[in-house]
């Protein structure tokens, strides 16, 4: 319980710095409230932010995700290959069931094999990637056709884009299992206290696996819905994203070394990374300027999260 | 009367068929030569200034603007046809008469010849379809082995692949650089160690080079610049789509087109760096549409930039948004599947090839290179100059003297099959 | 006995793997035991070695170090770009031709060493007294050098064709390449240091359990700093080797090195959770993996293979190693 109320604390905080940012952003750059670029900001940055659930979750139990790249790329590469069945439902399947059991795999790594995550999914990121590659002789597949494959990056319902409803959805979704589900209980206890949770191993390792296989399916979904964005399924998608994913969990409040940060916290701050990205975009800064932007901004950021947290202790 | 207007017809055939004498190569080549301007000749004085900033004349003097080798004259129709070894995708190489080889056992029929291959990123369509057909013109001759590497985009490793290369000693060795500079001094050790070595499309910074095989960089940037005179007449606003800062691809192209166009009155709203990604361009493309409602040109130096770039266009629904409502004008190059078909249904407005299809050309290449080495031929050029080829429209027009060639007209277009 | 035997391979594991590896090489290729390939493959372990030693120091307090990538170029680039900088103003040559430099080497690398210290005293004290997360504070970094090196560089490479530099890239000394020469000595010298010196015992003490070493009056602060700068002043050395090899520094090197570094330094059996591990450790996982990369080249292995191949050993090996589940310093 205690614990519930130091997150929203921080949650808070990342809330205030989000609006004084988007406040900042308006001043600077008129065309940044604009309808069409506020549903940019979000069809850009939810594909990242729906890995980051997925990565929260693997936080909060005290490991780490390398691989989610790969495993879009993976999953996505696999789904691809059966695009000239014409059935969306079936391609859209396959690619859900790669990316689940490509982290059920790293699950299995890392429980059964006790290999460390960082070590596991270093290994994963590689072979799982390449096996895409292999399997598609690295070639692209176009799923253009598949109506409602595009559907889930090009629709509306009504005015909204899919792709936001989608985002919506699963924010909601991931919430609700992290905060109020014994699984996402679970997932706090493991994370906190890994001795403790030894004594009962069945649950350390269940947690771990949950954690990881749902992180695989958040990877397969972002990757298809960005497949669909580009009206190309590309084996080559992903690189690097791994990185920046674990800097939005990051500052969204999980802990390295588990047993903290929340789905609400990875929300605000994907949107903050997307509204930081978008600005510099609009102001027209070259892709290496702004990222030395970034870097210092993420720095602020998690430095005032510091001095934040202990002003109000 | 009768006579004099058959005489005029007369007269008029005469000339439309000098027209066609003169070829394609060499229409260009004079049209290059036409354009070639220091920034300070430049009427339009921001275009200038823009042309010094980013140092294009270094690469456009370095670059040269030469006939074919032998005497070759190219015309659209040649090329061999086959299925890609790596691909699996069927592939008309224009190329595969420039500089021949016969098919069958080469040079000294009982030796075994192995050749080295290194490129990087075998995922993008452009560059498979180069090791295509350099792995199709290796398979021709029995007595070839060939061996591909991919370098990922890491220049180190592709220096130490050469290095590997030299310790196995490879016969010969043809590489893809992605960068210049640091593609030095790993040719240049396997030349001092008697292996000769192909560049393809871009260049190694490597005096000692066996052979460069060069694309028609030039060529592209000028034609796209032509063909925005030609429709635009001489005003719009431009965002540029580019390939990596300081590399050979980019800074051709958009030198070039700046040539082409610096003495009208464009404007670059925006230049951008999205180095080849369908993803980055997407991106970038809809930041600077956000940023500026009156784009009316966008300008690409390659084929997946531009296709995200149009998809970019086409999900905020600003085709049609130049100023007066109309559409706004998409210059690409790279005449893959996907960009022609777009040409077809008219939203690219024109490409500008840029063919992948040279593996065939380096490969035959350095096998002459070890033939000399064994006194069995004359060593080949150490430029091989590859034909400029006409830019790709969907209806065919005059422009500038270089007749445009409709999208059903060009069988080279390489990569998947687009709907 | 038989314990004695046994203990010899769990201490000495990889060594033998290494010499089994090089054994495959030479049954299976021609060309595996030759002077040029051997010269290669030692070669080639220096810079990635020289990173992984330096990612050891930090994993062993327990933190990570992800900007050594980065700053391996980020030292040559910003000595090139500041002197012709300082060249322009008080008018003295510096680049001839736009970008061949051609100036001190000496400059090079004294700006290049004081950067990594530099780098790394920045990163210790964002981590220790900004409390930013190590993965955070040397992402950051690494994100901001990558940014910097296209900046200061306006994307176009510079040419180091100095001989006066670039003999550090092709001189041998008995037929060894100086890049190995450099990192073995670096890592005898790393390894006396953690073995005998109050500098070991301090670090190995922080990595076994911070909270009582600090409680035990240890200036925790201090050691963990030193050891983030020691990764980058690891990563300067590696980088000079890197850029006088190539002869060239251009802002998109350099990318993912760190990664590779880690993988080795695992691989080797130096612990991310801090205190198991040592220079040894990092040095047995470079010449596996570098022994590992030269047998794939020498078979023509496809990349994506090859990738595959790399990703699982990296695995299996951890997990191997997991099993014997070792203490200690080795």
């Amino acid at each position: 319980m205690l614990k519930n109320i130091k997150n929203l604390g921080s949650n808070t905080n990342l809330l205030i710095l989000f609006f004084i940012l988007c406040t900042f952003a308006v001043f600077i750059s008129p065309a940044f409230l604009d309808f069409n670029n506020i549903q940019n900001i979000i069809r850009t940055v939810m594909v990242l932010g729906i890995i980051a659930f997925g990565l929260t979750m693997v936080m909060i139990v005290g490991e780490i995700d390398l691989s989610v790249g790969s495993i879009a790329a993976f999953s996505c590469a696999f789904g691809g290959m059966f695009v000239d069945s014409n059935s969306s439902f079936l391609v859209i399947m396959l690619t859900l069931f790669a990316g689940t059991f490509c982290g059920f795999l790293n699950g299995l790594g890392v429980t059964f094999f006790k290999v460390p995550s960082l070590v596991m999914t270093l290994g994963t990121m590689a072979i799982i990637r390449n096996a895409g590659y292999i399997m598609t002789n690295g070639q692209a597949a176009y799923p253009t056709k598949l109506n409602i494959y595009m559907a889930s990056a090009k629709g509306y319902i009504g005015n909204i884009p899919i792709p936001v409803i989608i985002f919506i959805l699963l924010s909601i979704i991931f919430t609700i299992i992290v905060r109020y589900s014994t699984v996402g209980k679970s997932l706090y206890v493991v994370g906190a206290n890994n001795v403790a949770s030894l004594l009962s191993g069945i649950q350390n390792n269940s947690a771990k696996i949950i954690a990881f296989t749902l992180c695989g399916l958040c990877c397969s979904i972002a990757g298809l819905i960005q497949s669909a964005r580009l009206g190309q399924i590309d084996p080559h998608m992903g690189i690097g994203w791994e990185l920046t994913v674990i800097a939005i969990a990051v500052l969204g409040g999980a802990s390295l070394y588990g047993g903290k940060g929340s789905i609400e916290g990875t929300i605000i701050a994907t949107l903050i990374i997307g509204v930081i990205n978008n600005l510099l975009n609009l102001l027209g800064m070259s892709n290496h300027s702004q990222e030395v932007v970034i870097a210092f901004i993420i720095i602020a950021m998690v430095l005032l999260h510091n001095f934040g947290k202990d002003a109000k202790r | 009367m009768i006579n004099t207007k058959l005489l005029i017809l007369f007269i008029a055939i005469l000339f439309s068929a000098n027209s066609y004498a003169k070829d394609i190569h060499t229409n260009i080549n004079d049209l290059i030569a036409e354009n070639q301007k220091g920034y300070k000749d430049f009427k339009n004085k921001d275009l200038g200034k823009f042309f010094k900033k980013d140092g294009f004349k270094d690469f456009l003097d370095a670059y040269p603007v030469t006939s074919l080798t032998g005497g070759f004259e190219w015309k659209p129709g040649m090329g061999r046809e086959f299925i890609g070894p790596l691909s699996g995708l069927p592939i008309k190489a224009p190329f595969s008469d420039y500089i021949p080889l016969p098919d069958g056992p080469v040079l000294d029929p009982n030796k075994t010849y192995r050749i080295g291959f290194v490129y990087h990123w075998g995922f993008h369509p452009w560059l498979i379809s180069l090791a295509d057909t350099a792995v199709y013109e290796a398979s021709l001759h029995s007595n070839v082995e060939i061996e591909i590497l991919d370098a990922e985009g890491d220049d180190n490793k592709m220096g130490q692949m050469i290095d590997d290369f030299i310790a196995k000693k490879m016969d010969a060795i043809v590489m893809w650089p992605a960068r210049e500079a640091p593609m030095g001094p790993p040719v240049e050790r396997a030349e001092a160690a008697n292996i000769p070595v192909v560049s393809l499309d871009r260049r190694a910074a490597a005096p000692n080079i066996s052979t460069e095989v060069l694309g028609n960089f030039y060529a592209n940037g000028l034609q796209q610049g032509l063909f925005l005179n030609h429709v635009a007449g001489g005003e719009g606003n431009i965002i540029m789509n580019r390939k990596p800062l300081g590399s050979t691809a980019d800074a051709m192209r958009s030198g070039a087109f700046l040539e082409a166009i610096g003495d009208y009155n464009y404007v670059i709203s925006e230049s951008m760096h999205t180095n080849s990604s369908r993803k980055a361009a997407f991106e970038a493309t809809q930041d600077a549409l956000q940023a500026h409602d009156d784009v009316s040109v966008i300008f690409n130096t390659g084929g997946e930039e531009a296709l995200g770039a149009l998809d970019a266009v086409k999900e905020a629904n600003r085709l049609n948004t130049a100023p007066g409502g109309k559409k706004i004008i998409i210059l690409v190059n790279d005449d893959s599947k996907e960009t022609v078909n777009e040409v077809r249904k008219g939203n690219m407005d024109v490409v500008v090839p840029y063919t992948p299809l040279l593996g065939g050309i380096g490969v035959r290449a350095a096998l002459l290179h070890i033939g000399a080495k064994e006194g069995l031929n004359a060593k080949p050029p150490k430029q091989i100059i590859t034909p400029n080829l006409p830019m790709i429209t969907k209806e065919k027009m005059i422009i500038s003297g270089i007749t445009t060639i409709t999208p059903d007209e060009w069988p080279y277009a390489y990569g998947p099959e687009a709907e | 006995m038989f314990k004695l035997i046994n203990n010899f391979f769990s201490n000495h594991f990889l060594l033998f793997i290494f010499f089994v590896i090089c054994l495959i090489g030479t049954f299976t290729s021609e060309y595996f035991f030759t002077v040029t390939n051997l010269q290669n493959m030692i070669r080639n372990m220096a810079v990635p070695g020289l990173l992984a030693l330096g990612v050891s120091f930090v994993f062993l307090v327990s933190r990570i170090d992800l900007s050594v990538g980065s700053l391996t170029i980020f030292g040559p680039i910003l000595a090139v770009s500041s002197l012709a900088f300082l060249g322009d103003i008080f008018d003295f040559k510096v680049l001839i031709k736009g970008n061949q430099y051609a100036n001190s080497a000496m400059y090079l690398v004294i700006v290049s060493l004081i950067t990594g210290i530099v780098v790394g005293v920045l990163n210790g004290v964002g981590v220790m007294y900004g409390k930013i997360t190590s993965f955070i504070m040397t992402l950051a970094m690494m994100k901001a050098l990558w940014g910097l090196n296209y900046v200061l560089t306006h994307g176009h490479a510079y040419y180091l064709q100095i001989p006066t530099f670039t003999w550090m890239g092709t001189l041998n000394i008995f037929h060894i390449p100086f890049m190995t020469w450099v990192y073995v000595i670096m890592t005898i010298i790393a390894a006396f240091i953690m073995r005998y010196t109050i500098v070991g015992r301090r670090i190995y003490a922080i990595g076994g359990d911070e909270k009582t070493a600090r409680l035990a009056g240890i200036n925790v602060t201090f050691w963990i700093i030193s050891a983030f700068v020691m990764s980058s002043f690891c990563a300067s050395v590696a980088g000079l080797l890197f850029s006088s090899r190539l002869q060239t520094v251009d802002a998109p090197l350099a990318v993912g090195f760190e990664l590779t570094a880690i993988a080795f330094a695992v691989v080797g059996g130096v612990s991310l959770t801090g205190g198991r591990g040592s220079p040894y450790r990092a040095f047995l996982g470079t010449i596996v993996m570098g022994a590992l990369f030269s047998l794939f080249s020498m078979w023509g292995l496809n990349t994506w293979h090859r990738n595959i191949v790399v990703g699982i050993i990296i695995i299996l090996v951890v997990m191997l190693d997991q099993r014997k589940n070792r203490f200690g310093r080795i």
